[in-house]
């Protein structure tokens, strides 16, 4: 007679090849479960929580995309008054010299004043003073400093006139000295301040290029 | 009586049943069953998946048609940042302007003729702090004071009209500019009697501390 | 009460759900295949639902040594599928014997399996037996959850009486009786007073037995013996004659015996199992015992609805053959 038995179990008797078919089917479910239903529910899950993020990052980029008209009015706007300010107010270099320009920029005021300008010397640059500090900031406080000869009178009127027609320009230091030998006409170390845009090494040999 | 003869040798434990419902089927059935279960169940989770999935490929689909104008709206953004900045530096600069041609076309009304400036002076504006363990950073403070330096000479017995300068600069027209002016002690003093001047003479010094430039 | 109703009820849809019953004899030898026929009780009449020879494998392990593990299951034919089967067991290991002594074990160092039963109590019990691997080898031959399922396990000469027991005859008349039931080599003498079985005993001269001697001493083949005996063209009782004056010398002594103890004779002389040469038989009878001897059909009694049922061509001659079938069959239907 055959050896018909597997670890004890005999497999001529139904009950035993039942078990033996019942244990079977179980680890198969089991293995079918293990291998193929967990794995697939993870699946799910990651599938799930990934569609559920990039739905909400849609939701939130189409919330921030409704609002592109009125950024873009809003741009226009700071722009208008950015290029206003600047062309007004900042002082930009002439030749890379800002002495040249404030020195431009003064003369009329100097002659409608009747003050004498004949030297003006482009001091160091300040950081500008924030209220929110800025590490790069975009603009310095650019002081040049004029000298001047002329009476107390011809310099006030070249204040007023420097004030009224440079509103961004600032009166950093004046120093007059009374001359013994012209009382009337005074040695005038006279320092305007303007902001002035910060300008990197790389942007001076871009705009130096042909 | 009995009708019949039946002398069965069957034993009960030998007798079987012909229905199909036993639990040697049953059981196999049922485990069949739980497998089959298990199958359906697969198939349903797959659909849901491929479901999820076409969900999420829709999302991603969405997300690539809407990134470049998120992106313009993100660009639009950093420009009206920057350009605020911008613009807020340039006004805060103007926010320190201080206005001197008024106070200086005023000074020589409040001047008795007997007094002589040698000096005008306007000091530059106190510099910015910095952090100590950073000193190229941003400045830490917001204002700058400057003075307004006033030196000359009067005769000795025009001494108050040195004193009435003062009280002028202290009031009036000049609290614009002035915060307030001093003489500082010892600054006034004798000048130095030369064998060419004609009488005595003192030499002052009123330092008017101007209103703080601040940066905002 | 509760369950007794359950138990009742469950008689009862039993009952009503399935009365038929497939009989088999298997060890016949039988070149046509196993006897089976199929019966059920329909409206208290038993009904002929299927009959015929099945080509099983029939092959008994003649020892338990040789018991045959790995024997393929049987399959019936559809025809066949009663929810129960009889099978009856020919074999010279299935005995029958009318004892009255109990227990007595002559197996020769086999483990038997043994059941008996007194048709009164006048008379000895009848004792069946045969070695219990053959019956266990018998019980496993049908599957589980398949029809039909082996239900009983006779010896084929005890189902065999049940042909006389439950026919018509015995219905009608409680007169004695002796019935010869014949086999291929051997007779069983049963004798019937008052409706029990007073007497049986066996006689090894069956029909294949008279066949085979004139085969052999007239030098023709089985075939032409049947032809010779049905046709009573030749004379062979030359032949025949020891071999019949032996077993109805058995018959004689069984009348006899009636006579001596019950002080009445023998009103009729049957026989069952008869292939062929059924004149020839009676004939020899006649002259031998001087009594009419009457040939009975296995199948009377039962009703056959020949619109529904088609009978092979070969069933009329060969019907006697399914005497010990139809004895199983019947002994089980009125049990159930």
């Amino acid at each position: 007679m055959k050896d018909n038995s597997i670890s004890g179990l005999n497999l001529q008797s139904p009950a035993h090849r039942i078990a033996l078919l019942v244990g079977v089917g179980l680890a198969l479910n089991a293995a079918l479960i293990g291998f193929m239903i967990l794995p697939l529910k993870k699946r799910m899950v990651e599938c799930l929580r990934a569609s559920d993020e990039v739905g909400f990052i849609n939701n939130r980029m189409s919330a921030v995309i409704r609002s592109t008209n009125q950024k873009k009015q809003n741009v226009a706007e700071l722009q208008a008054q950015y290029d206003t300010l600047r062309e007004r107010d900042v002082l930009t270099p002439l030749l890379n010299s800002y002495a040249m320009r404030a020195k431009r920029l003064v003369q009329p005021c100097a002659q409608q004043s009747g003050l004498d300008i004949e030297n003006v010397v482009e001091l160091s640059s300040i950081p500008l003073q924030q209220p929110q500090p800025l590490e790069n900031s975009a603009f310095c406080r650019q002081p040049i400093e004029f000298t001047a000869s002329g009476s107390y009178a011809q310099l006030t009127a070249f204040i007023a006139a420097m004030e009224e027609e440079y509103p961004m320009s600032i009166l950093f230091s004046l120093k007059i000295n009374a001359q013994q030998s012209t009382p009337e006409t005074h040695k005038i170390q006279i320092c305007y301040e303007w902001p002035a845009k910060i300008v990197h090494l790389s942007e001076q040999l871009t705009a130096t290029k042909p | 009586m009995s009708k019949h003869i039946h002398l069965n040798l069957i034993k009960d434990g030998e007798l079987r049943t012909s229905s199909s419902v036993r639990i040697h089927t049953i059981v196999p059935v049922f485990v069949g069953l739980i497998t089959l279960g298990i199958f359906v169940w697969w198939l349903y989770l797959y659909l849901n998946y491929i479901s999820l999935k076409q969900i999420h490929d829709q999302h991603t689909e969405i997300a690539t048609q809407v990134k470049p104008g998120y992106k313009h709206v993100l660009e639009l953004t950093a420009e009206e940042k920057e350009l605020t900045a911008l613009n807020a530096q340039i006004i805060a600069f103007d926010g320190s302007r201080l206005k001197y041609a008024a106070v200086l076309k005023h000074i020589p009304e409040l001047v008795d003729p007997s007094i002589q400036f040698t000096m005008i002076e306007v000091t530059p504006p106190s510099p910015p702090l910095f952090k100590k363990e950073a000193p190229t950073s941003a400045p830490t403070n917001t204002f700058a004071t400057t003075e307004l330096i006033i030196t000359g000479r009067a005769a000795s017995a025009k001494v108050d009209a040195v004193d009435r300068l003062l009280k002028a600069l202290n009031t009036g027209l000049s609290t614009n500019l002035i915060k307030s002016a001093a003489i500082p002690k010892g600054s006034l003093r004798q000048e130095t009697k030369s064998r060419d001047s004609a009488g005595e003479f003192v030499l002052f010094e009123i330092r008017c501390l101007c209103w703080p430039r601040r940066f905002q | 009460m509760l369950k007794n109703k359950i138990q009742t009820a469950g008689k009862i849809t039993a009952a009503a759900i399935s009365q038929d019953v497939v009989g088999l004899e298997i060890g016949a030898g039988l070149a046509q295949g196993v006897p089976a026929v199929r019966l059920q009780i329909n409206k208290q009449q038993t009904e002929l639902l299927a009959a015929g020879f099945i080509k099983l494998d029939d092959r008994f392990p003649d020892s338990p040594e040789a018991f045959i593990n790995n024997a393929a299951l049987w399959s019936l034919p559809k025809s066949f599928q009663a929810s129960r089967a009889a099978i009856a067991v020919t074999s010279p290991l299935a005995t029958l014997r009318q004892s009255s002594e109990s227990g007595e074990d002559d197996s020769g160092g086999l483990k038997l399996r043994k059941a008996s039963q007194g048709t009164d109590n006048q008379h000895p019990p009848m004792i069946a037996s045969m070695p219990d691997f053959l019956a266990a080898w018998v019980a496993e031959r049908f599957p589980e959850g398949r029809r039909p399922t082996t239900r009983s396990i006779q010896v084929s000469s005890a189902a065999a009486l049940n042909c006389f027991l439950t026919g018509p005859v015995r219905q009608s008349t409680t007169r004695p009786a002796l019935v010869v039931f014949c086999y291929q080599r051997r007779s069983a003498i049963a004798l019937f007073f008052e409706g029990g079985l007073l007497l049986y005993r066996e006689h090894p001269v069956g029909y294949m037995t008279i066949k085979e001697s004139i085969s052999q001493k007239m030098n023709m083949d089985i075939g032409m013996v049947d032809t010779m005996m049905n046709d009573q063209l030749v004379d062979v009782s030359s032949v025949t004659e020891p071999l019949f004056s032996t077993l109805f010398r058995q018959i004689q002594i069984s009348a006899d015996y009636l006579e001596r103890r019950k002080n009445c004779a023998v009103s009729d002389f049957y026989i069952y199992g008869l292939p062929g040469g059924v004149d020839h038989w009676r004939a020899a009878f006649q002259k031998f015992v001087g009594q009419p001897l009457h040939h009975l059909h296995p199948f009377g009694g039962i009703s056959c609805n020949h619109k529904r049922l088609r009978l092979p061509d070969y069933f009329e001659n060969d019907a006697p053959l399914f005497m010990t079938a139809i004895g199983a069959a019947r002994a089980l239907l009125e049990d159930l």
